[in-house]
């Protein structure tokens, strides 16, 4: 089917491509600057020469980088955070939504179990408790720190839950009539007719465990075990110069560390860059298939 | 009836759960006071007779203190050290059989959220350092040991003399009702005083002289914005650097309103020998007026308001900036300016002064953290002997700067102990000295930290401007003579409130330094003066008349 090329089509579509670029651009040019500037000589960089292309090119800060043993280290908990927690984020989710997603008749406290998890959306205990109950589990302190306390995204557990109960049910009663389990149908029959949630729900918990930095902080006690963002978060925030003692100034005073800073923050943005197309087929998909079957 | 049933159900549970999390509540809170209490009846009368008061004296057998710590960032370690494990803990260990247990460490930026909570959740080491408002806050719940007669008989006296150089406000500071609960991590409020940095090099190039009263600085700052300084016939450079909060360490304007006999941001004394608050006299319209006059000439950056002190830096290193207000160590800022162009050369000047009154640089309140001890724990002199060795390991008489403050290889060794402080005059007193090194071409009377300058020094003048820097700080024109002059001429202007923020403070100071800088940065961007007049009747109406009443009650009870 084409389209019919009025003009007014033609400065709409033109229009929309000139607004789709801009916006494009602001998303790209800081990422371009980053790039640049860790490309760059530090001299360069502290005399505000560098724009969008590097200036007097060095890779001495990548190598700074790689042969730096905190960040290789931050890189490898952050990994094992996420092959240890997505799967298990993804197992919980569904092995969650998907008895929540049946019928009242077929389950009868669905509606209570519903609620227990969404109490825990709307409400949080604060800070303190939050820490204190993890303090008493025992966890603190170790790798699990990082895992268990977010086991379970009830923000993910509520879209596939919506996601199964938009599943035409004869389907799975038909599965069931051929004499599959409870248990066959979920995995044989329901997760694999899902495979587009599941892929962008999988999306989801990668980028949120390998953004988040603040249970690093808190929970570990010291900065080995960071991964790569809280780790990340120390280097880059900005001081607060107020506080600051005439020992910090000492430190202050060879500042000039902004491309090895530049560097780790692109390299630590890498894995999620590269993770993002394989998975986007799936998303597009999402929405096609949704859009269909209405 | 079935669903009646159902909100009942749902009704009870409900309140069951708010009832029970009400209950858990006031059950934390008893815990913690019941813990308070207990663990304040065995106090520290055992420890003081079990060893005889010796400042240095070794435990025997070794005592274990728990500690938690936050690491500044870019701390190098040597290889195979660590923070449990480096020249200090074995020092604390080997001299003082003394072994610090950190329960946790944290980059200095999180340290106060951290410890914030292990306050909140009853969770505190046995030492640990802490903010005035931290400080104040455990003081108030009783959480903290009581260290004044320790103080008295475990401080060596040269930690006495360190402690109390600065005339022994740092001690009252960390003093509540007579009590001593903290010691203060020294600092020196003299190495956070402003000098002028002058391009000298477009100074000669324009046949201009130095700057000695503000309405030199005036000239210099349109000549620099005019008559095209760097010779590239653009109209690129400006006069007077300033960063978008005003304040602070470098392009900043503390340096400018001093010039005007105006203190923004500190307490001093008004005729009648109250404390007033700087911000709000009328000195400070005087200085706003000219720096609109010099933002509507162009002279200084027209969008100021988002460039905050490292972008004000990137353009002084790119040659379009000739002139800020800022500390003594800027020159190390500059530094990549200096290497990328050999020409440009700054000098730092003392505050140059509206009339024949020479200017006072004000000086801030230096302790801004505190040691404390915990409540209730076994040694509580242990940090006082703790800070005896940092002192004189790294100052004292019996030094070894090279094992204890920073190596040859530069990394920063100091930073790996757990109490630690400055004389506040070791910079000054570290310019002399090398001085007196470069007159006499010896440097054997120096210290190891003293000889790392005089060799920078040395290096510069042989040629290799990889040391200007240092130069322009502990040189002989260097910024650190411009602040030795003020110190002998007594061109001060202390900062006469040092205690702990008072609750009006803290409730009010973000409201009010954000309305400060609001209406400032209005003003220089061409709002009415009238303004500062409303910005006083606000300031004083928001808390401000408040906090003085509170403060004039805190300088009574200091007498």
């Amino acid at each position: 089917m084409r389209q019919r090329s009025s003009t007014g089509r033609k400065t709409f579509v033109l229009f929309n491509y000139f607004i789709l670029t801009v916006i494009a651009a602001a998303c790209l040019l800081p990422l371009i600057n980053v790039l640049a500037i860790s490309f760059s000589s530090s001299s360069a960089v502290n005399s505000g020469l560098v724009k969008l292309w590097p200036v007097s090119f060095t890779l001495k800060s990548y190598e700074f980088v790689l042969n730096k043993p905190e960040f290789v280290s931050a890189f490898i908990v952050s990994l094992k955070r996420v092959i240890v927690g997505v799967p298990l984020n993804m197992l919980l989710t569904i092995l969650i939504a998907y008895p929540l997603s049946k019928e009242k008749s077929e389950f009868r406290w669905r509606n209570q179990y519903a609620w227990l998890f969404v109490i825990t959306m709307l409400f949080s205990g604060g800070l303190i408790p939050w820490y204190m109950a993890i303090k008493m589990t025992g966890i603190i302190d170790s790798f699990w720190a990082l895992i268990l306390p977010g086991a379970v995204p009830v923000f993910n557990v509520i879209l596939m839950l919506n996601f199964f109960k938009s599943l035409p049910k004869e389907i799975e009663e038909a599965a069931l009539m051929d004499g599959a389990g409870v248990w066959q149908s979920l995995w044989k029959i329901v997760v694999p007719l899902s495979a587009p949630s599941v892929a962008t729900l999988t999306l989801f918990c990668i980028v949120t465990q390998w953004n988040s930095w603040f249970e690093g902080l808190i929970l570990l006690n010291n900065p080995d075990g960071y991964p790569l963002q809280s780790y990340l978060q120390t280097v880059l925030v900005n001081r607060d110069m107020s506080l600051m003692t005439s020992a910090d100034a000492l430190t202050l005073r060879s500042v000039s560390d902004r491309t090895s800073k530049a560097a780790q923050a692109f390299v630590a943005m890498l894995p999620v860059l590269l993770v993002y197309p394989f998975l986007q087929r799936y998303f597009t998909q999402g929405i096609v298939l949704g859009s269909v079957k209405g | 009836m079935k669903v009646m049933n159902r909100k009942k159900w749902l009704a009870i549970g409900l309140t069951g759960a708010m009832a029970f999390s009400l209950v858990a509540c006031s059950g934390n809170e008893k815990t913690e006071q019941s813990s308070a209490s207990a663990s304040s009846q065995p106090t520290s009368t055992e420890s003081s007779e079990s060893v005889a008061a010796d400042p240095m004296g070794k435990y025997d057998p070794p005592i274990e203190i728990t500690a938690v710590r936050p690491i500044t960032e870019g701390t190098k370690f040597k290889e195979g050290e660590s923070i449990d494990n480096n020249n200090w803990s074995k020092a604390y260990q080997e001299s003082l059989g003394i072994k610090i247990k950190y329960n946790w460490t944290i980059a200095t930026a999180q340290y106060d959220q951290k410890l914030n909570i292990a306050i909140a959740s009853d969770d505190l080491p046995d030492v640990m350092e802490v903010n005035a408002a931290q400080l104040k806050r455990l003081v108030e719940d009783d959480q903290l040991e009581d260290l004044s007669s320790l103080y008295d008989q475990y401080a060596a006296p040269f930690t006495k003399e360190v402690l109390s150089q600065d005339g022994g406000n740092a001690l009252k500071s960390g003093t509540f009702d007579g009590k001593q609960f903290a010691l203060p991590k020294m600092g020196s409020g003299l190495g956070q005083t402003h000098v002028l940095w002058i391009r000298t090099d477009w100074l000669k190039k324009l046949q201009l002289s130095e700057p000695k009263t503000i309405d030199d600085v005036l000239k210099i700052a349109e000549a620099f914005t005019k008559q095209d300084p760097d010779g590239n016939k653009k109209d690129d450079t400006r006069g007077l650097g300033i960063n978008k909060d005003i304040w602070g360490f470098y392009a900043a304007m503390e340096g400018f309103f001093n010039g005007f006999h105006a203190y923004p941001n500190v307490w001093v004394k008004d005729e009648s020998g109250k404390l007033a608050y700087g911000s709000i006299q009328p000195q400070m319209k005087n200085a706003l007026q000219k720096l609109q006059e010099l933002y509507k000439a162009g002279q200084i950056d027209k969008e100021f308001g988002t460039k905050d002190a490292s972008k004000v830096n990137e353009e002084a290193n790119a040659g379009k900036l000739g002139m800020f207000y800022g500390y003594f160590w800027n020159s190390g800022w500059l530094q990549d300016g200096k290497l990328t162009n050999p020409e440009m050369e700054w000098t730092p000047y003392p505050l140059p002064s509206i009339d024949d009154q020479p200017a006072k640089a004000q000086v801030p309140f230096a302790i801004n953290t505190y040691y404390v001890v915990k409540k209730g724990a076994k040694h509580p002199e242990a940090s006082i002997k703790m800070l005896n060795l940092v002192l004189e390991n790294i100052y004292g008489a019996t030094a070894n700067p090279e094992a204890y403050n920073v190596d040859k290889d530069g990394i920063a060794i100091f930073e790996y102990a757990l109490l630690y402080g400055e004389a506040p005059r070791k910079n000054l007193d570290a310019h002399l000295n090398v001085m007196d090194a470069l007159t006499a071409k010896d440097d054997s009377k120096l210290t190891a930290e003293e000889k790392g300058y005089y060799s920078n020094i040395m290096a510069y003048q042989g040629g290799d401007n990889q040391f200007w820097g240092s130069d322009k700080m502990y040189g002989e024109k260097g910024s650190l003579s411009v602040i030795e002059g003020y110190f002998k001429n007594q061109s001060l202007m202390n900062d006469e409130f040092f205690g702990a923020p008072t609750q009006t403070m803290i409730d009010n100071n973000a409201t009010l330094q954000k309305l400060q800088l609001e209406t400032f940065t209005r003003i220089i961007m061409g709002d009415s003066i009238d303004k500062f007049d409303e910005y006083v009747k606000k300031w004083k109406q928001l808390g401000g008349d408040e906090i003085t009443k509170e403060l004039n009650e805190w300088a009574l009870a200091q007498k």
